[in-house]
């Protein structure tokens, strides 16, 4: 479909300062879900996003710190909820809430909790949000599962607060089947509490308006968000681009393959060939996420500057086959989705390299999740973890970043914080020579860290390694990074259950590289002069692939 | 030629008469004759009564008179029974050779420490496998060999093998190989006896079709023998043509076809009363009856409807155990539905441990006999008490010759009503009462399970002791009339005279509604008619004389019962579709909206003509001389001077009103008070009973009688539950293996009714789960509230035990609870049973919720079950027929409150508690006090942790016998495991606990729950006994039936009879896959290692002991897995001594899945074998092999063609094996016990 219309924008004015004050209502919802929640992974690891929905499940804004494919995800959701209670079901003073991975998030531990705002008794919209809570039962996060009955509770769309009255029997279903009833529940009041705020600050927004609705907002917010996103394809070459892409999976190699075309105003992305889901490990995706991972390198190559809404979404259409690891049916398992959604970005930048321009990005070191948990000496218990990532790709004029985030948005705990929880020290944390693939612009570098176990106990620990079988790719002839590895005592392991971490063991993690942009031999003397100074290269490396 | 006239002869022989009964059509007259069976030639007293008939009327048959002879006998199932003939030879798949030996391997009788299993009908070394295999489609995946074959059949000539039966897996769908072996055999033998199952029982399910296939074989040449000489000594007395057979199903069949089928002639004399009573009840136009026929050892009881019989699908023979279901061998081919229960007029009457009065099933027979009879019996028995209560007399001889003993039974009955605290009188009412309650509850039950009113029906009572008590059984019953045919004396053979030829045959299906065209369903159905008429290919059928009916076998599709529709070629399949769920509705209550699935169709074809015999009595004279005396009767607790009549003095047609006894020459008839009764024409007597208004009775429970009545009654409304339970769920565990049960409880929590059979395990943790929820919702019940919970620290030990407990109201005060445990298909959680790391793991958990809060649903519950099991639609539906179940104990009560204005059930505990208590108290007092212990090791489990893998648990126990308790002290037990789900919570342990001492030590009081047992338990905290949340329990049986194992060891030196050696219960495994369908499976796996030998007997090969659930088949398996079974005796694992331990089981299982299938196991004994006792050796280990090759890792994964193969463990063996009878040394040899 070809759409050139245009919204006229009367006020550009007025519809930037409502706007802005949409948006911050949602942050200070934001911020209070992060004072009242209970868990770390919702209020320190920010695994959360607070969206602004019209009654019809468009979004209208989130707050800035929700993560973008939390927020592509959501007016999917709210529109299923809708759907599966009853749009004349819903009262003023519910909540409503699931985390049925096929409706939410793409896996059990993401809740999605909504609530209707009614203003003047009628609905104008929800506040929404999508939060990581700490355990859903089942299996505790393993990666190695057969279907999604094994990886804990699910609840199917319900209301959580029935006219301002909780539900006692959801709350006593879901408190029996968490291992931490405290936190859980701690974090749905906290949620159930912001939205109630939410609500008031809405009908003031209403009041200090006098408006009574969303609606206008709502569609001007989404028909110029959608308008801006086109006239950007517009720019971009007609055509059809490929690509294909082996990534580790788990067990079984996986091949993500896509067909992009870009025709005017509208893009569509169609993953048929990639592999099909699996019944071996929790690393297939729900469309949900598939759609939500393949707007964010769009987005950011496009229009990174909008805020997120429905209206983002539309001139891009994402097709993937039922059945493949990208649109998996139920009951396959999805636990770790990451594994996959992690490495879509990477076949869009690689079909899209020429189109993209700079925006372009060679393949990534992922996130490898590391976590220890047990009782110390003390008979205490813990739990913590690290998201330590590997060397960034670099792009078409830059070198990749050292280690960073993409894409994902999570903040590396400190190893002094790390080292207080747990009794565990980091002998080493330092970046690897050589991990970055060469190219014009090199991959950014990769690091290595050394764990040891330093207790006399022996206590438990859990690594979900990526690109240990294929390494990160390079985009215009640029090389690829290293591939990663884990050493544990000495010995490389390639199977990751939850392991024995006992008194002395040592794991070292070392991650793979971002590989290169561009051919090698038109790498800048300066730039290499400058690796070889910083020993981010060695003599050996620069003779083999610069000389 | 045209007939001169026309005769007809009714032959019966049963094992101690042959009854002859001749018509003359021209004369219009009845002839009869009894006289006893020769047993040896037969046909003699056939052939000499016969002559007796002619000489007596001076008939003389003419060659140009037409004669029908028809025949039934029981004969055959005597020789069955008694096995006095060679065993058949058994050509079966490979894999499928012991299948008719190990069976099902469960227990039809848990608290039996000696159960027996029925001999089997082919010994092994008649047992040949064959290399060839045919799967669930049809096709063949291995073909046959022909040199096989031929080798095997000049094996047979040297063996000396009369006949053969031939049992293919999934013949029914293919009987290719089957015939081709037949053919192969005739080419080399023409004589022998060949039965195919294909032909004989075209169905699925290996066990039963090998075991009615092997019956036919086996009684093949006697009644090829038996029948053909009959048919020359019968033609020899002037009669033209050949005798005709009755069939189990009442129809009648020719010789020939006979011969090719007698395993259809079992239950050919039991079917001739029904036919008489078809017969009968159609002419006195009362179409709706019950056939009520009391005899010495059993009565049995036949449901009519519009004057026809309800029929069967299957019987079962030759039980070994009383009167005992599952104790015979199950024979799948139609026939009459009978109930038959052990109360007949020889049947004991015993005082039980706690002091209740218990009748049958054990009978006094002919020989001693009743204490009366005087040849030497001193046990009560109901003949002896109907003569103390005057409704016999020792004035009169019974039956013509025996004159009874009054003084003798007044002593002996004294003696034993002193002996245990009863008042003589109240005693010998007492008994009557329990027995007149038990066959009414019985009746109803049966009547009631037809989904019928037994007050609409008329009650036709005979045999030597029906008449005596049908008075009192209509009264309680309801039911206002009941007739005594005249010819009850010979009521089969009458019956074979009103018979038509007919035949009924099932054909398997197996569609759902939705998949099929209606032209297809009509296709199958015709051919499936070509096939019946087929079958009587020698009975010379014309079709047109002919009715032909065609039902549907439904049900919900998982469901494990059928419910029939009658078809017509004018139904479409929507129609089919609401029929079906009208009648499941009106049987059940609820209906569901799953998927509706044809399982077979069976085809009825019956002759059109009745046969019409008329039959009158000669009206005498009356002479109206009568004796009066002392006869009590129970409906209004008095003794009355009571007129005695004699049959022959009634005048035809005269109404005349009761109290009175009539005595007939081979029964007695008694009327009450109520009673107006009336000679017919054909000499009938019919009874009428004024109506009286029904009134609630007040029970006074502290009187003993009153409380076994009450206890029957609320055992009796629990059957009827569970038989609901049974027929509407849908996973195999519930059906298979039993794996439910159900409790009447007071408000407390404490039992009050429960049904005949039931998991022992759950009986003893249902009562405390139902006063855990009753405490938890104090206050906060109202009526229609279902509780559900899987709380393992609540239920009963791991999660996929679900419990449902509601409140029993009356009015508005809680009388007692009704609480229903199953095992569903599903929880979710980890797949395989050692993945769970914790109890998070373990699948969705349910605190106590409310399911039902004032009969409304809980939709949100429900929601969520569903959006978190793996198959919602086997849960929610096995949940629902819980629901069911629930509510009909419910309302039977409600009618119960009815009749009973005081219905109690706090104070029935109250009686019972007391009794209990003193029964216990009463063997305690005889055991060896002191304090006995034992530790035994048994094996851990793989995990990854190499260290940890399948380290020993230590189990320790000392057992305390004191004064009036038993103390089981666990203390020194290892701790439970973190990441091994073999931690065991409280009311698990407890439970086994109960349950070994139980049946070690007082295997005669009923076990109804732990509040009324003086057993105390002690455990560790942390124990692995005594599991704390978050460990992982779901596999707690892998440690929880070792607790039997160690109790036994404790008490084996002081208990040297009782225990029983190590058992190697079995080996527990899932296969979890996808199917050709792309549907997804979980199926479970329990092959039973062996039982340990007992004090007294061999251990009992591939049973399990102590849970109780079966293995299910192998055609049944491979029906909804994509997979191939084999299974087998496993050699060498019996446990060697005086008495042997059983032998465990070897299973192989191929994968046929173009996908992975994964199968997770749980096995034990793999280093720790079972225990051997006081000298006997230990059992063997169990072994898990994986494409050849030791599991190492658990899940397995395995691909197409590649296979696991399972070995059980053996039990251990009892005493020395130097000491081992040395014929039995020879038996395991040819047995292959041991190679």
């Amino acid at each position: 479909m070809k759409n050139k219309k245009k919204i006229h924008v009367k006020d550009p004015i007025d519809l930037e300062i409502k706007w802005q004050r949409l948006v911050a209502i949602m942050d200070e919802i934001d911020n209070a879900t992060i004072k009242t929640a209970f868990s770390t992974i919702v209020s320190d690891s920010h695994d959360f996003a607070c969206i602004l929905l019209d009654s019809s499940g468009n979004s209208i804004c989130q707050s800035s710190f929700s993560p973008p494919d939390f927020c592509v995800i959501i007016p999917s959701t709210a529109r299923k909820i809708i759907n599966a209670l009853g749009r004349n079901n819903i009262n003023d003073g519910d909540v409503l809430v699931t985390n049925d991975p096929w409706i939410a998030a793409g896996h059990l531990p993401d809740y999605a909790i909504l609530t209707p705002i009614f203003y003047k008794k009628r609905l104008i919209g929800f506040i929404g949000t999508i939060a990581h809570l700490a355990d859903i039962g089942g299996h505790n996060g393993d990666i190695i599962a057969n279907d999604v009955f094994t990886e804990g509770l699910c609840v199917p769309p319900s209301k959580l607060v029935k006219k301002n009255v909780e539900n006692n029997f959801l709350f006593n279903i879901i408190s029996s089947n968490t291992r931490v009833p405290d936190l859980v529940i701690g974090d749905l009041r906290a949620i159930i509490g912001t939205h109630k705020l939410g609500k008031s600050r809405i009908e003031e927004f209403f009041n200090d308006y006098n408006i009574n609705n969303f609606a206008n907002l709502s569609s001007i917010i989404r028909g110029s968000s959608e308008d801006l996103l086109r006239s950007k394809i517009y720019k971009l070459k007609n055509g059809i681009y490929k690509y294909s892409l082996n990534i580790d999976g788990y067990f079984d190699t996986v091949n993500l393959n896509v067909k992009i075309e870009i025709s005017d105003f509208d893009i569509f992305v169609d993953y048929t060939g990639s592999s099909s889901q699996t019944n071996r490990a929790s690393i297939n995706c729900v469309y949900n996420v598939t759609h939500s991972s393949t707007m964010y390198p769009f987005k950011c190559a496009l229009v990174p500057n909008i805020p997120n809404n429905t209206g983002l979404f539309k001139p891009i259409s994402v097709f993937a086959p039922k059945g493949s690891i990208l649109n998996t049916t139920f009951p396959h398992p999805v636990q770790a989705r990451a594994k996959t959604t992690n490495n879509v970005n990477q076949v869009i930048f690689g079909a899209l390299s020429d189109v993209f321009g700079e925006y372009a990005q060679a393949g990534s070191g992922s996130i490898w999740p590391f976590s220890v948990f047990g009782t110390d000496e003390n008979d205490n218990t813990f739990s913590c973890h690290i998201l330590p990532h590997g060397g960034r790709g670099a792009m078409k004029n830059m070198d990749g970043l050292i280690p960073i985030a993409f894409p994902h948005n999570s903040v590396v705990t400190p190893i002094e914080v790390m080292e207080l929880k747990s009794p565990v020290i980091f002998e080493m944390k330092k970046l690897i020579p050589n991990s970055g693939g060469p190219g014009k612009y090199r991959g950014g570098l990769s690091q290595q860290i050394n764990i040891t176990n330093i207790s006399g106990k022996t206590i438990k620990a859990r690594i979900r390694p990526d690109k240990i079988i294929c390494e990160p790719k390079g985009l215009n002839n640029g090389l690829s990074g290293i591939k990663g590895k884990v050493i544990y005592n000495g010995l490389e392991i390639i199977e990751f259950p939850i392991f024995d971490f006992k008194p002395n063991d040592k794991i070292e993690l070392i991650l793979p590289g971002g590989a290169g942009n561009g051919d090698p031999q038109y790498r800048s003397k300066e730039n290499i002069k400058k690796d070889l100074e910083l020993g981010y290269i060695t003599d050996e490396h620069y003779k083999l692939f610069y000389k | 030629m045209i007939a001169n006239n026309f005769y007809k002869i009714g032959i019966d022989v049963g094992g101690t008469f042959t009854d002859i009964i001749l018509y003359d059509q021209k004369k219009n007259k009845l002839y009869e004759e009894k006289i006893l069976t020769t047993s040896s030639n037969p046909h003699k007293a056939i052939i000499a009564g016969l002559s007796n008939i002619t000489n007596s009327s001076n008939i003389k048959f003419l060659s140009n008179d037409k004669i029908d002879v028809i025949h039934g006998t029981t004969l055959f199932t005597n020789s069955l029974i008694s096995r006095t003939e060679p065993a058949p030879a058994l050509f079966v798949t490979k894999g499928a050779g012991d299948i008719i030996y190990t069976g099902k391997g469960n227990r039809y009788d848990p608290y039996d420490r000696l159960l027996l299993k029925p001999k089997v009908l082919v010994p092994k070394p008649l047992r040949f496998e064959i290399d060839e295999r045919i799967l669930i489609d049809g096709k063949i995946y291995k073909e046959i060999k022909t040199s096989e074959i031929n080798r095997l059949i000049n094996k047979l000539t040297n063996l000396n093998v009369k006949s053969v039966a031939i049992v293919l897996l999934h013949s029914y769908k293919n009987d290719y190989h089957e015939k081709l072996i037949k053919k192969l055999i005739r080419g080399k033998n023409k004589n022998i006896h060949i039965s195919l199952s294909s032909e004989i029982c075209p169905e699925i399910g290996e066990f039963d079709r090998l075991n009615t296939t092997c019956s036919n074989a086996y009684i093949q040449p006697i009644a090829e023998n038996y029948l053909s000489k009959l048919n020359n000594e019968i033609k020899k007395q002037n009669i033209n043509s050949d005798i005709k057979l009755i069939w189990s199903d009442g129809g009648t069949a020719s010789l020939k076809d006979s011969i090719a089928n007698p395993i259809r002639l079992l239950e050919s004399g039991p079917a001739g009363g029904a036919l008489a009573i078809s017969y009968l009840s159609k002419e006195n136009k009362n179409r709706n009856a019950i056939a009520f026929d009391m005899g010495g050892t059993t009565a049995k009881i036949c449901l009519l409807k519009n004057s026809t019989p309800y029929k069967s699908s299957s019987f079962e023979f030759g039980r070994i155990n009383g009167n005992k279901p599952g104790s015979g061998i199950k024979i799948k081919v139609p026939s009459i539905e009978m109930l038959e229960i052990g109360s007949g007029g020889g049947s004991i009457a015993n005082i039980d441990e706690l002091g209740l009065i218990k009748i049958g099933p054990n009978s006094a027979g002919s020989n001693p006999g009743p204490i009366c009879y005087d040849l030497g019996g001193s046990n009560i028995t109901i003949s002896d008490v109907n003569l103390l209560l005057g409704y016999l007399s020792d004035n009169t001889k019974l039956a013509g010759y025996l004159s009874l003993n009054k003084v003798k039974a007044v002593n002996q009955v004294k003696k034993v009503a002193t002996k245990n605290s009863y008042d003589y009188e109240e005693f010998v009412k007492g008994i009557r009462k329990v027995v007149n309650e038990n066959m009414s509850q019985a009746i109803k039950l049966h009547v009631t399970e037809m989904g019928e009113d037994p007050r609409e029906n008329i009650l036709y009572a005979f045999g030597g002791a029906g008449p005596l008590h049908a008075y009192d059984l209509c009264e309680k019953l309801g039911i206002n009339s009941f007739i005594v045919p005249k010819r009850a004396g010979i009521l089969s053979s009458l019956g074979f005279l009103t018979s038509k030829i007919g035949l009924e045959k099932n054909y398997s299906f197996l569609k759902k509604i939705n998949n099929i065209k209606l032209s297809e369903l009509n296709k199958f159905i015709n051919k499936s008619i070509e096939k019946t008429y087929k079958f009587l290919k020698y009975s010379k059928i014309d079709k047109k004389e002919f009715n032909t009916e065609i039902y549907l076998e439904m049900r919900y599709e998982g469901q494990g019962f059928d419910l029939q529709i009658i078809y017509n070629n004018k139904l479409s399949l929507e129609t089919i579709k609401d029929k079906f769920n009208d009648k499941y509705k009106g049987k059940y209550g609820v209906s569901l909206s799953y998927e509706i699935q044809i399982t077979s169709i069976k085809i009825v074809i019956n002759e059109k003509k009745q046969k019409i015999i008329k039959d009158y009595t000669d009206n005498k004279e009356v002479k109206s001389k009568s004796n009066k005396r002392k006869v009590w009767f129970e409906n209004i607790d008095k003794w009355v001077d009571c007129k005695i009549v004699k049959y022959e003095n009634l005048e035809v047609g005269k109404t005349y009103k009761g109290p009175v006894i009539i005595e007939c020459l081979n029964t007695t008839i008694v009327v009450g008070n109520k009673g107006i009764y009336l000679k017919k024409t054909n000499g009938d007597i019919n009874v009428n009973i004024k109506e009286s208004e029904s009134r609630a009775k007040k029970l006074d429970l502290t009187n003993p009688i009153n409380l076994e009545i009450i206890l029957a009654r609320l055992k009796s409304i629990a059957d009827e539950a569970d038989n609901i339970l049974l027929k509407t769920a849908f996973s195999s565990a519930v059906r298979d293996g039993k794996d439910y049960s159900l409790v009447i409880s007071d408000q407390h929590g404490r039992c009050v009714g429960m049904p005949t059979e039931c998991m022992p395990l759950f009986i003893t943790c249902m009562p405390r789960t139902i006063s855990i929820i009753a405490n938890y919702f104090e206050g906060k019940l109202s009526d229609g509230d279902i509780i559900m919970s899987n709380d393992p620290w609540i239920c009963s030990g791991h999660k996929s035990d679900v419990a449902l407990v509601s409140p029993i109201f009356n009015g508005k005060k809680i009388t007692g609870f009704v609480g229903t445990i199953l095992h569903v298909a599903d929880i979710g959680g980890a797949i395989g049973d050692f993945r769970a790391w914790d109890f998070y793991e373990e699948g969705l958990m349910i605190p106590p919720i409310k399911l039902y809060k004032s009969f409304k649903l809980n939709e949100e519950l429900i929601h969520m079950i569903e959006s978190n099991v793996r198959l919602p639609k086997l849960v929610l539906g096995d949940l629902f027929a819980m629901v069911s179940t629930i509510n009909s104990i419910k309302s039977s009560i409600n009618n119960l409150n009815k009749s009973i204005s005081n219905l109690n059930f706090e104070s029935i505990a109250n009686e019972y508690s007391p009794r209990m208590k003193k029964a216990f108290k009463k063997e305690i007092e005889k055991f060896p006090k002191g304090s006995f212990s034992s530790e035994i090791k048994v094996d851990g489990i793989l995990t990854e942790k190499e260290e940890e893998k399948r380290k020993d648990i230590a189990l320790k126990a000392k057992i305390e016998i004191k004064k009036d308790k038993i103390v089981v002290d666990y203390s020194g037990t290892d701790k439970q495991r973190e990441r091994q789900p073999i931690n065991v919570p409280y009311s698990y342990t407890m439970a086994d606990t109960f349950y070994a001492i139980q049946y070690i030590l007082f295997g005669k009081i009923p076990n109804i729950g732990t509040q009324y047992c003086p057993i105390e338990i002690i455990l560790d905290e942390n124990s692995i006994l005594n599991a704390s949340k978050p460990f992982p329990v779901y596999a707690r049986t892998r440690t929880g039936i070792h607790i039997s194992s160690l109790i036994n060891n404790a008490l084996s030196k002081e208990f040297k009879d009782n225990v029983v050696a190590g058992c190697g219960h079995n080996v527990i495994f899932r296969a979890v896959g996808v199917d050709h369908k792309n549907n997804y499976f979980a199926m479970t796996f329990m092959p039973k290692g062996g039982m340990g030998a007992t004090g007294t007997n061999d251990g009992l090969d591939c049973t399990v002991y102590p849970t109780n659930c079966t293995m299910i088949q192998t055609e049944i398996a491979e029906s909804r897995a994509p997979i191939m079974v084999e299974r087998n005796i496993a050699p060498n694992t019996a446990g060697r001594g005086k008495y042997r331990g059983g032998a465990g089981q070897y299973v192989k299982i191929t994968s046929l899945s173009s996908l992975p299938l994964q199968f997770s196991f749980r096995p034990n004994f793999v280093k720790n074998t079972a225990k051997g006792l006081n000298g006997g050796d230990n059992g063997g280990s169990a072994k898990i092999l994986i494409n050849g090759k030791e599991q190492k890792t658990d899940p397995v994964v395995i691909k197409k063609n590649e296979y696991v193969e399972v070995i059980t463990a053996g039990g251990g063996g009892l005493g020395n094996y130097k000491n081992r009878d040395s014929m039995k040394k020879k038996e395991d040899k040819t047995n292959k016990i041991y190679l």
